[in-house]
């Protein structure tokens, strides 16, 4: 099916959280050690189906079936095992779009930070969360109206809660830092640029000082 | 067989034992001997005939002889069909007296008609024409013989077919502005071939003739040329990267407006004044753009009844940078908007004003109950482009917005940084700058340090990559390399002067203080102003290290191993 003219200068961006949960099996009857869910959903819970057509998790292939699809939400799998591997969520979208499938990266983890690893309490699960936007560049007019159609209610929380972890705040609070941060380096920067316009400076005179007492003597 | 085959070596074929054993002989087929080849047929009988050519013109009688073949029957001399004629334009009484008479007046009729029999019989050879011009036995009788260079000739000639052409072809279909396109087409054709600019063949004789005649030095020094103006182009496209990348270095931090990157000059420091714990009380900044300039008095959100938290500094060059960006109108207002007062807190109203646009980039519902206790409610939301309207999404903070104008949906606000995308989809995290791979682990390892890089990724990434976060972030990273640069020439020269000042003391050691004391007051007055930055520091990492060439200089570089080793032990 051919899609439909593309919207030029039109940009629409969709947030979108994924990774995964991972919580430590305490039974030990088998070998495997952790229980983990790895997902791809909105960071407010809502729903995100109305632009993705199907999402397909690759697992690793000691995994039965490792490539798992899901054509409705949840899209999640839950499965049980004892090591971190890469994932890739491939995210396919409805064909009147006309857009190719975008492909995700991240390590599924089990284990919580090396930090925290002393203190972690038993059957605490380990969270590994990462937000994305999707951005959609000239989208076809058809995505466009379900893409602007399709949403409801507000896409990223205001406040950080339970399994919300990115929210509005969050996103304000690491604009700050980055701001302060960026504030440092320029300081920092400027500090650099003068010590260096100095030590030239002394380096120059006493080259000059050195010529001249050589040449005396 | 000879008696050497009774050697028979098992295993060996008669070949390989003749081969190996020496002093044998070894069987050559010789072809002395060639039998007379035997011919089907009979041989053929050749007569000595004569021939005429009709290329020499009907009414020649020069027989020619040659061998030929009893049987050949030619009508014609075999190779007269390669005679190939030119034809040149013949015109009527008439024709000459309509169309090209009134052309040249020095040309007379008696003239132009020698011309074109010498054509004629010349088979438009210019250059014998021009060679037998007037002494040619077929001339006109003249009392002054014409002087026509062969340009001239040329040019009468393709003046005449020129007109001749176009007479003809007006003739033909009446109406010369009435032809139909096949036609004019055609005419074009035929003109084009009859093109012959006089002047311009005489220069470019001329640049012929000067060609041919250089000195061997004048060739030499045309080389030289050449393979500079080479050189230069090889080098051009390098000189003008780096020259940009000088430009972008320097740009962002003297606040020049720069046409490169995208989030330097308009990042808008925005703050979201409040703590997380108070309600939303901070500037609650809509990424609603106004074109009117008194964008002062809507757009504005909720503020504290505080102030709100400083501008930064930032703000004001990022406004005026935005204004010089061409083309793109840059979102100045929305920015002028969050300088303007604070807004009260209770009620977080965003008034969004009557003609103004909303932005594309999320779409949210119209009406947000906050479980702050904060009312976000659009009064009136415009809806000017379509069915679909577009309600605004409030973040805390805004990335560097612009107004873009696309044909279908109307004026939307686009974050800058994705104005440049091709269309498709993409990670916003797939689009933040690329760092090179030799900066990665330091650039790494000092937003680590600064506790900013997402944890569990291979390269520096936000934690939560939205547009606004991914411009601070950019702009973060883009400052980290050139710091990590100064830093770098910082110690260098740092070390160098070290170096130097060790030597001095050492000199003056050796010299007497008292002496060397005399010597330095002799000196002029050191002047700071004239040294140049013989390091200049570019973001990709080159240093250009140009040392000052005094005889010190080999010592400085043995003195700083020597104590490099120094400090090694």
């Amino acid at each position: 099916m051919k899609a439909g003219k593309r919207l030029k200068g039109v940009v629409i961006s969709k947030p979108i959280v994924y990774g995964n949960i991972a919580t430590e099996l305490l039974s030990k009857k088998t070998d495997h050690t952790h229980k983990w869910t790895v997902f791809l959903r909105g960071p407010n819970g809502q729903d995100i189906s109305y632009f993705i057509h199907k999402v397909e998790f690759k697992l690793h292939e000691t995994f039965v079936n490792n490539t798992r699809a899901f054509k409705t939400p949840p899209y999640e799998v839950t499965e049980t095992g004892w090591g971190e591997f890469e994932i890739i969520t491939k995210i396919y979208f409805p064909p009147m779009s006309g857009e190719k499938p975008i492909s995700l990266y991240h390590m599924l983890k089990l284990y919580p930070p090396e930090s925290q690893s002393q203190t972690w309490p038993k059957g605490k699960p380990v969270n590994n969360f990462f937000y994305d936007e999707l951005v959609f560049s000239e989208p076809t007019e058809e995505f466009f109206e379900a893409l602007t159609k399709g949403a409801d209610g507000p896409e990223i929380p205001l406040k950080v809660s339970g399994t919300q972890v990115f929210s509005l705040e969050s996103e304000a609070a690491e604009c700050n830092r980055l701001e302060t941060a960026v504030a440092q380096v320029t300081g920092k920067y400027n500090e650099y640029k003068d010590r260096s316009r100095a030590a030239e400076i002394e380096a120059a005179k006493l080259r000059r000082d050195i010529a001249a007492i050589e040449a005396a003597q | 067989m000879g008696p050497k085959t009774k050697q028979k070596v098992p295993g060996m074929s008669r070949e390989l034992t003749s081969l190996y054993l020496e002093n044998q002989a070894i069987p050559v087929p010789l072809d002395l001997f060639q039998a007379k080849p035997k011919f089907g047929s009979k041989a053929e009988r050749w007569v000595w005939r004569g021939f005429k050519s009709s290329a020499r013109g009907d009414d020649d009688d020069l027989v020619l002889y040659h061998w030929a073949k009893a049987s050949e029957q030619y009508s014609d001399y075999y190779y007269a069909r390669y005679n190939a004629r030119a034809e040149p334009c013949q015109y009527t009484d008439e024709e000459y007296n309509k169309c090209i008479e009134p052309l040249d007046k020095d040309w007379t009729r008696v003239e132009t008609d020698y011309l074109l029999h010498l054509c004629q019989l010349l088979d438009l050879r210019f250059i014998v024409m021009h060679d037998r011009y007037y002494t040619h036995p077929d001339c006109p009788l003249a009392s002054v013989v014409p002087d026509r260079t062969l340009e001239d000739i040329k040019d009468r000639y393709y003046v005449i077919c020129r007109a001749l052409t176009q007479f003809r072809s007006g003739e033909d279909s009446g109406d010369p502005d009435d032809l139909p396109l096949q036609a004019t087409n055609k005419l074009a054709d035929d003109l084009a071939l009859l093109r012959f600019d006089k002047y311009k063949e005489r220069e470019r004789k001329q640049y012929l003739e000067s060609l041919f005649t250089r000195s061997k030095d004048e060739i030499e020094e045309e080389e030289i040329l050449i393979a500079e103006a080479r050189r230069i182009e090889a080098n051009e496209r390098r000189l003008v990267h780096e020259r940009e990348m000088l430009l972008q270095s320097h740009a962002m931090f003297e606040e020049a407006p720069s046409t490169a990157t995208i989030s330097t000059v308009n990042v808008q420091f925005a703050q979201a004044s409040e703590p997380p714990q108070a309600p939303l009380a901070g500037e609650v900044v809509p990424k609603v753009r106004k074109g009117a300039p008194d964008a002062a008095a809507d757009g504005t959100a909720a503020g504290g009844p505080r102030t709100p938290k400083k501008q930064k500094s930032a703000h004001g060059i990022s406004a005026s940078g935005v204004m010089s960006m061409p083309k793109v109108k840059a979102a100045s207002a929305s920015y002028r908007a969050q300088s303007a007062t604070p807004a009260p807190l209770a009620s977080a109203k965003m008034l969004s004003p009557g003609p103004s646009e909303s932005s594309v980039r999320r779409s949210a519902s119209p009406m947000r109950a906050g479980s702050v206790g904060m009312r976000l409610d659009h009064s009136d939301e415009p809806t000017q482009f379509g069915p679909v309207s577009f309600a605004t999404e409030e973040h805390l903070v805004t990335a560097a917005v612009v107004q873009v104008d696309t044909p279908d949906v109307g004026t939307i606000t686009v974050a800058q940084r994705d104005t440049r995308l091709g269309p498709g989809v993409f990670l916003r995290s797939d689009k933040l700058h690329p760092i090179p791979k030799s900066k990665l682990d330091s650039v790494k390892q000092f937003m680590n340090q600064l506790s900013l890089n997402s944890p569990n990724t291979i390269w520096p990434r936000p934690v939560m990559s939205t547009a606004a976060v991914c411009d601070r972030f950019d702009t973060l990273q883009a400052t980290i390399i050139p710091l990590l640069e100064y830093k770098k020439t910082a110690d260098k020269l740092e070390t160098e002067v070290q170096v130097l000042r060790a030597r001095k003391r050492m000199l003056v050691n050796s010299m007497g203080e008292a002496k060397a004391e005399q010597v330095l007051s002799e000196l002029p007055p050191f002047d700071p102003s004239k040294v140049v930055m013989t390091r200049a520091v570019s973001p990709t990492g080159s240093e250009t290290l140009a040392l000052p060439p005094t005889p010190t200089s080999r010592h400085h570089r043995k003195g700083s191993t020597a104590s490099a080793t120094r400090k090694k032990t």
